[in-house]
């Protein structure tokens, strides 16, 4: 039906994994993905403040939006931040979609969901979540040795945008700029809706019966 | 440059039209000219070499230009003037070792015996129209295939005056017994379509490069473009041969090398020709590239310089970035809820007294615009609601303009009645102009720092 259009297919989680070993791979994918990375780069600014995009941006989201809604109504008793995460996260997986997975991030942000998932089906048997922050502390610690500031911002950057962590700074810039472009579009998008029903909203609450 | 070539034999100015590459019209004199005299020792194909250089009739210039190239393929051409008649007949062997013109344009341009020489080449890369071609006998010229600063001078001496390295080399040799009328017909062509010898002309050229840059990283040019580059800076200065490395622009082929997949980078004047230090200048250049990009996403990044700031600049403006839409969506599911509360309210017609009828209206027309936009059973509600929106004909003064585009979209509602994919559409462009209003509003706020919010963004960066 249309939900399925928010949903794509979960083959994105091979994705990541495959994209590594390609840069792993001598200049022969390298000139190609060059090429690929340059016209992404080009139309990236440019595609994320089409109108088209907007639009189907838009009602995508406020499609989501209703199914998120639909799916609370179930459950009323949700703290705010648990469902404002939920909305956040529905919000950045339109997003993702409307990227049409030709960047690394929105394809790293539709499989996280699978991986959350599967995570909550583990966390019942270990609870992994507080080993991961363990291990990652350690690490820090253990490498006191600190990088050149700008590799330091080059690596803080890469754990802001979704999936880049371990990608080459040339693509990583890349990622990015079309990350940023693409976010700019999302709190305009977010911002406006939200407008739009806080200010159609009140006054029901004010002229309530 | 030809100039000064023609000047060291004695010519006293080679014909302007050979250094243009639209030299068909010189081909043209060059045909409608008659045969010039020549020395009677020289085979008449020889004379067709003649015409080619218009103002010089004179045979004995031709002869020692000629000969010149033949017997002193590494000296200097100041000293070619002066070369003996008795090396004509070299020529002249050489010459009938060429054989017909017909052989010499010969197959057509996909020949891949390089090591005929550049001579052999282009005669054989003729452009396809030229479908007269025949084989060429690769053996006599292989003698010139290692004489790469003569093909190189030959291809100077050129009257063509074309881009294509090897099609300079033509004129000496346009030679033959039988087909002077097809050699004429094709050299006329061929001067004109030069990108038509291009890709034989790469691999002649391909050796001289190769020998000339030494030091240089290219790596087996025999694609035709990093050659076509290089025949163009030969052609312009042939004193600056020995700066080849230096004096060249960079450039870059990122075509696909049958041979090897690299970036075919040059050196720049005054720059170390080192292969890790070009090999690092291009992965500066690509990240240089890029923050300049991002410079331009970001707000404020113009009075910064220097990557570390300017990352600190594009970090912050991520972080911002996430933070409004946390915020944002915080935003959002609080409306959301109450909206749910409505929208169950709304479900039923009874709950709504008649005066407030006009803002229910509008709360429905944003449930229905926001919800309704492909599902059926909303459809009827819509439906429903139709009757009920225009009988209320007096409306309030409404204070969000938002919510006036929606008044204003009211009665067309009455309209969409059947089709979901109209409403899809309406509730799109509504939805469209509406957050194009909204962009307009918010424009002010939007690059501001997100408001304060109480969710941490911590969490965002484990995504």
């Amino acid at each position: 039906m249309v939900n399925s259009n928010l949903f794509p297919s979960i083959e994105a989680t091979g994705g990541e994994s495959s994209t590594e070993s390609r840069r792993k791979k001598p200049r022969i994918s390298e000139t190609e993905a060059e090429i690929e990375a340059r016209r992404i780069n080009e139309e990236s600014l440019k595609r994320w403040k089409t109108n088209r995009v907007q639009q189907i941006y838009a009602s995508k989201l406020v499609e989501a939006l209703r199914r998120v809604r639909q799916r609370s109504t179930n459950e009323p008793d949700k703290v705010v931040s648990v469902a404002a995460r939920e909305i956040r996260e529905t919000a950045d997986r339109v997003l993702a979609a409307s990227a049409k997975g030709t960047t690394r991030w929105s394809r790293a942000i539709l499989a996280s969901r699978v991986r959350a998932k599967l995570k909550k089906h583990k966390k019942a048997a270990k609870k992994s979540a507080g080993n991961c922050k363990s291990r990652k502390a350690a690490a820090t610690e253990t490498n006191r040795i600190k990088l050149p500031a700008v590799d330091r911002k080059l690596k803080f950057l890469g754990r802001l945008v979704p999936g880049c962590r371990k990608v080459s700074v040339p693509n990583l810039l890349d990622e990015a700029t079309d990350y940023i472009a693409a976010l700019e579009m999302q709190v305009r998008a977010m911002e406006a809706l939200a407008e739009l029903l806080t200010a159609a909203a009140p006054r029901t609450t004010l002229t309530g019966p | 440059m030809e100039n000064e070539l023609f000047m060291n034999a004695g010519v006293s100015q080679p014909p302007v039209l050979m250094t243009s590459p639209s030299s068909s019209s010189a081909m043209l004199n060059w045909v409608s000219s008659s045969t010039q005299p020549v020395d009677p020792s020289l085979s008449h194909n020889l004379s067709r070499d003649c015409l080619f250089w218009e103002k010089s009739t004179e045979q004995s210039i031709f002869d020692s230009a000629l000969s010149s190239l033949v017997s002193s393929p590494n000296s200097n051409f100041s000293g070619g003037g002066g070369v003996a008649h008795g090396d004509n007949f070299i020529i002249r062997e050489l010459i009938g070792k060429l054989g017909n013109i017909g052989e010499i344009y010969g197959a057509p341009a996909s020949n891949g015996n390089v090591s005929a020489s550049c001579y052999a080449t282009p005669m054989r890369s003729s452009p396809p129209p030229r479908h007269m071609m025949v084989t060429k006998p690769p053996t006599p010229l292989a003698e010139f295939s290692g004489d790469t600063g003569f093909a190189e001078r030959a291809a100077r001496f050129s009257c063509f005056g074309s881009r294509s390295f090897n099609g300079r080399t033509n004129p000496p040799f346009p030679i033959n017994n039988n087909n002077v009328p097809v050699a004429a017909n094709e050299k006329m062509p061929r001067v004109s379509s030069t990108p038509a010898l291009k890709p034989l002309a790469g691999e002649s050229s391909g050796e001289i490069s190769r020998k000339r840059k030494t030091k240089s990283k290219q790596n087996s040019p025999s694609t035709a473009s990093p050659s076509k580059e290089v025949e163009e800076k030969e052609v312009s200065d042939p004193k600056r041969s020995k700066k080849t490395e230096a004096n060249e622009d960079k450039t870059k082929s990122v075509d696909d090398d049958p041979y090897k997949d690299y970036i075919h980078v040059r050196a720049r004047r005054g720059q170390a020709t080192d292969s890790h230090s070009l090999a690092e200048r291009v992965r500066r250049e690509k990240i240089s590239e890029r923050m300049k990009l991002l410079q331009d996403l970001v707000p404020g990044c113009n009075k910064v310089t220097g990557k570390a700031l300017m990352l600190d600049e594009i970090i912050n403006y991520v972080q911002s970035l996430q933070r409004q839409v946390e915020f944002l969506s915080m935003k959002l599911s609080s409306v959301n809820t109450r909206l749910d509360f409505n929208m169950d309210a709304f479900m039923s017609k009874d709950i709504f007294p008649s005066s407030n009828n006009l803002m229910h209206h509008q709360v429905l027309q944003l449930d229905s615009s926001a919800e309704t936009l492909l599902s059926d059973h909303h459809h009827n509600t819509i439906l429903q609601l139709n009757p009920k929106i225009s009988s209320n004909n007096t409306m309030t003064p409404l204070e969000s303009s938002e919510t006036r585009s929606f008044v204003s979209h009211l009665p067309t509602l009455a309209h969409f009645t059947d089709s979901i994919s109209q409403y899809s559409t309406f509730s799109e462009d509504d939805l469209h102009s509406i957050i194009h209003m909204g962009f307009a509003q918010n424009l002010i706020h939007e690059l501001n720092p997100g408001p304060s919010n109480q969710v941490p963004s911590n969490m965002k960066a484990e995504l």
